[in-house]
């Protein structure tokens, strides 16, 4: 998990779940298949007490749908944990269904 | 002996078991798509939350919504009872709506723009199939019904009785205005019918009557007005979408003190005269007759449900 990075490059395959608002997280993800390591950013101004919790949150649902190469960028308005599962897998299933299923 | 809103009434909440107060007073809506909101409708302590997957979310994000709600099922579940609002059958998302929040066991599903009889069977055989692959006792998962069409209304008795699963019917009020070529205005005239025909078919089919939305959510004065005209014509609870109006709804719906000595008192006067034999009964110079006897009753129980304590 990279902190502070706030640059990263997506192509036009990349997708977008959640919101700016209070108590949500923006993700914006694309996986490249040929790739195996994951990149990470989070902005966030809880990182420093909740980093662990939220970079375990990601992996297990990176690992449930078994995916590597990911490109994640997330801009976190203090989500709970709850909210950080459904717009990952918002996200994911969205990659899914725009690239994976074409 | 039931009364308006008594045995039958508590009977029919607690269909589905609930660990909850057995009072439907408010529905409160909650836009599904909203994390902070999800999170803080517990503090109001509405009776029931609705998380909305329909109105509420717009039509790009049904697949976000969706996610969100169930995660909060799973992992945030109040400790109130919760519904979902889901979209309607007409659209393309009821289906995953049913087949991915039914296995999280709510309380109920709402279902939208329902209109014949047809809809709410086919929406029970499809909870039924879950419930049966997630090893949920088929008919925990009750159905509220929103009617907001000219149709649903005139079929509104046969909606209500169209599945055993339907705990209430209630009317969606902006639609049904829209459906009817009219518009709202501030005394609802334009519902008038509507609204006797809802509860009066609810009542006859013994499922709650629910009361539709007041959107005007600056106008207290108009709210509480039209909450009291509700309860008159026999409504048993409102749905609301703002946390202010939750506590007039169970101001409103709630027995005063008054009405709890008076309840008191009538069937402190029914036990005395039963046990001395007593034909006829009276309070304070006035006839008792077994309505009064019930209403009695279901003030007493709807207190006990309400929280409220009193002695004897």
């Amino acid at each position: 998990m990279l902190e502070g990075e706030k640059q990263m490059e997506f192509s036009e395959k990349a997708v977008v779940a959640g919101t700016d608002k209070k108590g949500d997280v923006r993700l914006t993800l694309e996986v490249f298949p040929n790739q195996s390591e994951n990149k990470i950013v989070i902005e966030s101004k809880v990182l420093a007490k909740y980093g662990k919790q939220i970079e375990s949150v990601i992996n297990k649902m990176l690992e449930q749908y078994k995916l590597a190469g990911v490109y994640l960028h997330a801009i976190d308005q203090g989500a709970f944990d709850f909210t950080w599962k459904a717009r990952l897998e918002t996200a994911i299933l969205r990659w899914q269904t725009k690239v994976v299923s074409k | 002996m039931e009364g308006t809103f008594g045995n039958s009434y508590f009977a029919l909440a607690n269909k589905g078991g609930f660990k909850m107060n057995s009072l439907y007073r408010t529905m409160f809506f909650v836009p599904g798509n909203d994390p902070h909101k999800i999170v803080k409708a517990e503090v109001y302590r509405p009776d029931c939350i609705v998380y909305d997957l329909e109105d509420a979310v717009s039509i790009t994000e049904k697949d976000s919504a969706r996610i969100l709600v169930k995660h909060a099922l799973e992992e945030i579940r109040p400790d109130i009872r919760v519904g979902v609002r889901i979209n309607g059958i007409d659209t393309p998302f009821f289906e995953e709506d049913v087949r991915i929040i039914t296995p999280l066991c709510p309380d109920f599903l709402r279902l939208p723009k329902t209109e014949k009889p047809e809809e709410v069977q086919l929406l029970d055989k499809l909870i039924s199939e879950i419930e049966q692959k997630n090893n949920i006792t088929v008919g925990t998962i009750k159905i509220v019904c929103t009617i907001e069409t000219a149709l649903g209304v005139y079929n509104a008795y046969k909606l209500a009785t169209a599945s055993s699963r339907v705990l209430a019917i209630g009317l969606g009020a902006e639609d049904f205005c829209t459906d009817m070529k009219t518009t709202r205005s501030a005394d609802c005239e334009e519902l008038r019918y509507a609204r006797g025909k809802i509860v009066l078919d609810a009542h006859a089919a013994k499922v709650l009557a629910l009361d539709f939305v007041y959107s005007d959510i600056k106008n207290t004065e108009g709210f509480l007005k039209n909450v009291l005209e509700a309860k008159q014509l026999g409504y048993t609870g409102k749905s609301v979408v703002h946390p202010d109006q939750i506590s007039v709804v169970h101001e409103c719906y709630g027995a005063t003190a008054k009405d709890i000595e008076h309840a008191k008192a009538v069937l402190a006067a029914y036990d005395e005269a039963t046990a001395n034999g007593s034909g006829v009964i009276a309070l304070n110079g006035k006839m008792i007759d077994a309505p009064m006897v019930t209403r009695a009753k279901d003030v007493l129980a709807y207190a006990k449900e309400a929280g409220v304590t009193y002695e004897g």
